[in-house]
């Protein structure tokens, strides 16, 4: 019962013929992103009510911005899941996790192209001087907003993007060092990599938090660039490990029905992936009611105003719908050892737990298109749901799934060459 | 008792199977659990993966338990959170509600833990049937590597099943030895004084909830009973208070000049101030008493708004409730603080009578210098700016203006059809002209 586990051969785990899907995902995604950029620029598009926002961009554009950003940030929360789960692994010397620690290498080749993305999206328009996105970038905002002016040495368009090429260097080298050693690995079968990769994950860690937080608050937080929250780094970040870990599962049993894990991934290893994924749906909720608490509990004006419009008028559906969908549900149903140990029902619920943390990253994104134009309350127009919201996802989701299955093309479906790959093999849950 | 005693000092307490690994251990405990046994046990001196299988063990309903027992500690939490606040002991704070969901939530998160891990400790031990202060096994020399080393299978002779013949074949295959492990003379169960002291701690912890449930039922006239002092009586600034810490000697700090707070500014001359929007004073022009020139007080209402029913229901409410206790429901100037000081002669101490707002002086201010008062007071009358809002500060000049209108009207001069068009329930209030010559 013991030690029966015979280590698969190379050939026996090989992913193969992945460049078609690949492909298909490239076409998929160019063609989402070019209906995105041309529904913004169509008349469909709408209008303000009130045309004079601070900014040059009309309506159609500011929408498709903040659309691609709520696209972007939720792939980028995945792909940073995927570093965060392999560089764990090392730090904690992990040996039930070496089945499956190459999918998380492999979600972390969608850095490459997210790189692109926040660069033209986010990054190049702000050096250009357009505020479709962020209200900071326009002089005039910033002028009539004591406060964000006073921010200029942060949020400026040179410095934003020296942050943003050192964030993506930080996130794409380490996940090439943990990758190309583990890879190497494979065909050497050096003990020496497991060392000395352990050796760098500590500081690869506390690399990864910094620039993660930084990366939320630059992304994400300074939508509102006249809020501030300290745990909001931490806040993304459980959403980001959620959803990878849903990711995985939905990953792992794919591979495993095409045969590369078969017999390798047991229901043993679901159970521990379903475990964090009931963790991290339940420390996203800890998370954003410790955010939401301190500052309902505060009552100060300049605290509650980013809840105010997220929580009451056309919003609220959304909140509501986030603390029912996003913890209530998926903690019930994924709380029962029978259904982490059920593929079916745990690829269910990983679907459920990506859609969720689309809500989520929309509920953060989405209210700030409306808010601080004049004329223009969050409150009263709600959800701006738009077909670029779907193209968006599409665009962005196709070409960093690309990246991920180019990386996964004639690659090992495991770590093969990891000493400890007997040990997760026979990893049993007690 | 007599009899249990006899049968333990003669029959052993089973027989017990000594393995080198974890293998033969785990073929064991398939071989005893095929047999049929129900009286049997493993012991190992680390978790093994399988275990449970081999021996047929199904899984525990422990985490049922804990469940139900959570969601116990949810509503436990939260209606007792709930009945405290809201109901037991009902006080209004700063006009906050007196009791709101997200702030019982990290209570009701606790209580949840707090039961969860209470229930699987201590439901883990109930089910085990544990603590044992004495095992037969224990007093087995042969047992002792099972802590290091050796792996255990024991069948008990308690087990119906249990024939010594057979089980020791059915033990021996794999086995290093096999053993019988005599019975154990000691009571393994708790001593009984322990029951005793148990039972009276139980009811000791009865006492606070008793003394809390005297003190709802009984009044009394001394003060109340502190236990932490340290929570009723911190060293911490309160309002209204000295301090030592800060030079002004006040605990309640001023906000920095100039403070506005969030979506409080007021962009509007008229609205703000009172006066005509586009006259800021010329110097040298006649200043009032406010400082502002007597002819820019505002004469109307500000454009930004509007008089309507809803608008003077709110000042009277506004009145009746900030006004009223000086200047009387009325505008009289005979409130009931105004009636009090006229009885204890309180202008002997520099009181100054409040005004009454239907004398012609009152009725001759503007709008704007109304308005003014109402906000930055005027003689030994206080500003109200801080305590009701702008709006609402209009909204009781017109309520005030409403009032000396009506008031105003001598009823003896008044058409006797207008009179008749008063309804019933008014008609004692007013002085209809028919009265006139005594009913």
């Amino acid at each position: 019962m013991q030690a029966h586990v015979s280590i698969p051969a190379r050939e026996q785990v090989m992913l193969r013929g992945l460049a078609k899907p690949a492909t298909l995902a490239l076409v998929v995604g160019v063609i989402g992103l070019i209906a995105t950029v041309g529904y913004a620029y169509s008349p469909m598009a709408g209008e303000w009510i009130d045309s004079s926002k601070y900014a040059l961009a009309p309506f159609g554009t500011a929408n498709m911005g903040h659309s691609l950003l709520v696209a972007i940030l939720w792939a980028l929360g995945i792909c940073l899941g995927g570093l965060f789960f392999v560089i764990l692994q090392h730090l904690t010397s992990a040996g039930w996790s070496v089945v499956v620690r190459r999918v998380g290498e492999g979600v972390t080749a969608g850095l490459v192209p997210l790189f692109f993305l926040v660069l033209g999206v986010v990054v190049v328009p702000v050096l250009m001087g357009s505020s479709y996105i962020y209200d900071w970038a326009d002089p005039v905002y910033a002028h009539d907003h004591p406060l964000v002016e006073h921010k200029h040495p942060y949020l400026n368009g040179p410095f934003l993007l020296v942050r943003v090429l050192l964030y993506f260097a930080i996130w794409i080298g380490m996940a090439r060092f943990f990758t190309q050693h583990s890879l190497a690995q494979d065909e050497d079968q050096d003990p020496r990599r497991t060392l000395k990769m352990q050796g760098a994950s500590g500081v690869a860690m506390v690399v990864f938090a910094l620039s993660l937080t930084f990366a939320s608050f630059d992304l994400s937080l300074c939508l509102n660039p006249e809020w501030f929250s300290t745990i909001y780094g931490v806040y993304f970040f459980a959403g980001a490990c959620m959803s990878f870990y849903a990711v995985l599962v939905l990953l792992s049993v794919c591979f495993e029905k095409r045969g590369q894990l078969q017999g390798v991934v047991t229901v043993e290893h679901f159970h521990d992936i379903g475990k964090f994924l009931f963790a991290f749906v339940f420390f996203w909720s800890y998370v954003a009611f410790s955010q939401f608490m301190i500052y309902w509990y505060g009552d100060i004006p300049e605290e509650t105003g980013w809840f105010h419009y997220r929580m009451w008028g056309e919003w609220s559906g959304v909140a509501i719908a986030l603390t029912a969908g996003h913890f209530l549900i998926p903690m019930l149903g994924l709380i029962s050892r029978h259904v982490k140990r059920n593929r079916a029902a745990l690829s269910f619920w990983a679907v459920y737990c990506l859609v969720f943390h689309y809500i989520d990253v929309y509920w953060n994104v989405m209210p700030e298109l409306h808010n601080g134009v004049p004329g223009q309350d969050p409150a009263l127009v709600g959800p701006p749901w738009s077909p670029m919201d779907l193209t968006a996802l599409v665009g962005v989701a196709g070409v960093v799934l690309f990246a991920i299955l180019k990386r996964f093309d004639n690659k090992p479906a495991l770590a093969i060459g990891d000493p400890r790959l007997g040990e997760s093999m026979k990893f049993e849950n007690f | 008792m007599a009899d249990s005693k006899s049968a333990t000092t003669t029959t052993p307490y089973g027989l017990v199977g000594l393995y080198t690994n974890v293998d033969d251990l785990l073929a064991a405990a398939r071989r005893v659990r095929d047999a049929g046994f129900t009286k049997w046990d493993s012991h190992t001196p680390f978790p093994v993966h399988g275990i449970d299988p081999a021996m047929g063990i199904k899984r525990t309903i422990l985490p049922w338990i804990t469940l139900v027992m959570g969601l116990t500690g949810v509503v436990v939490g939260i209606v007792g959170q709930w009945w405290v606040n809201a109901h037991g002991y009902a006080f209004q704070i700063s006009g906050k509600p007196i009791w709101s969901l997200p702030a019982n939530i990290p209570v009701a998160f606790e209580v949840t833990i707090a039961f969860s891990a209470f229930t699987t400790f201590f439901g883990m031990l109930a089910i085990n049937r544990l603590p044992r202060l004495s095992h037969p096994l224990h007093r087995l020399t042969a047992f002792n590597r099972v802590t290091s080393d050796r792996f255990a299978v024991v069948i008990e002779t308690a087990d119906p099943r249990f024939d010594a013949g057979q089980v020791k074949r059915l033990l021996a295959t794999g086995a290093e030895s096999v053993v019988e492990c005599p019975a154990d003379p000691t009571h393994a169960g708790l001593p009984g004084w322990f029951h005793g002291v148990a039972a009276i701690a139980t009811c000791l912890t009865l006492i606070p909830l008793a003394m809390a449930y005297r003190g709802r039922q009984a009044t009394s006239e001394k003060p109340r009973y502190v236990v932490w002092t340290d929570m009723s009586f911190q060293r911490k600034a309160k309002p209204q208070r000295a301090s030592e810490l800060f030079q002004d000697g006040r605990a309640a700090r001023k906000p920095v000049p100039g403070t506005i707070a969030v979506g409080q500014i007021i962009d509007d001359q008229e609205l703000r101030f009172g006066v005509e929007a586009d006259e800021i004073s010329p110097v040298g022009t006649e200043v009032g008493p406010n400082g502002v020139p007597l002819s820019q007080w505002l004469t109307g209402f500000p454009a930004a708004i509007t008089v309507d029913d809803a608008f003077l229901d709110r000042g009277e409410q506004r009145f009746d409730i900030y006004c009223s206790v000086c200047h009387g429901v009325r505008a009289d100037g005979l409130g009931s603080v105004a009636l009090r000081a006229k009885d204890i002669r309180a202008t002997r101490w520099g009181w100054v009578d409040p005004k009454n707002l239907l004398a012609s002086v009152t009725v001759a201010r503007s709008n704007g210098e109304l308005f003014h008062i109402a906000s930055h007071g005027i003689s030994t009358m206080k500003g109200y700016a801080s305590q009701i809002s702008t709006v609402d500060r209009w909204a009781i000049v017109a309520w005030v203006r409403a009032l000396q209108n009506s008031q105003a009207i001598d009823s003896r001069g008044a058409p006797q059809a207008e009179y008749n068009d008063l309804p019933p329930e008014l008609l004692g209030t007013v002085q209809g002209p028919q009265t006139e010559g005594g009913r």
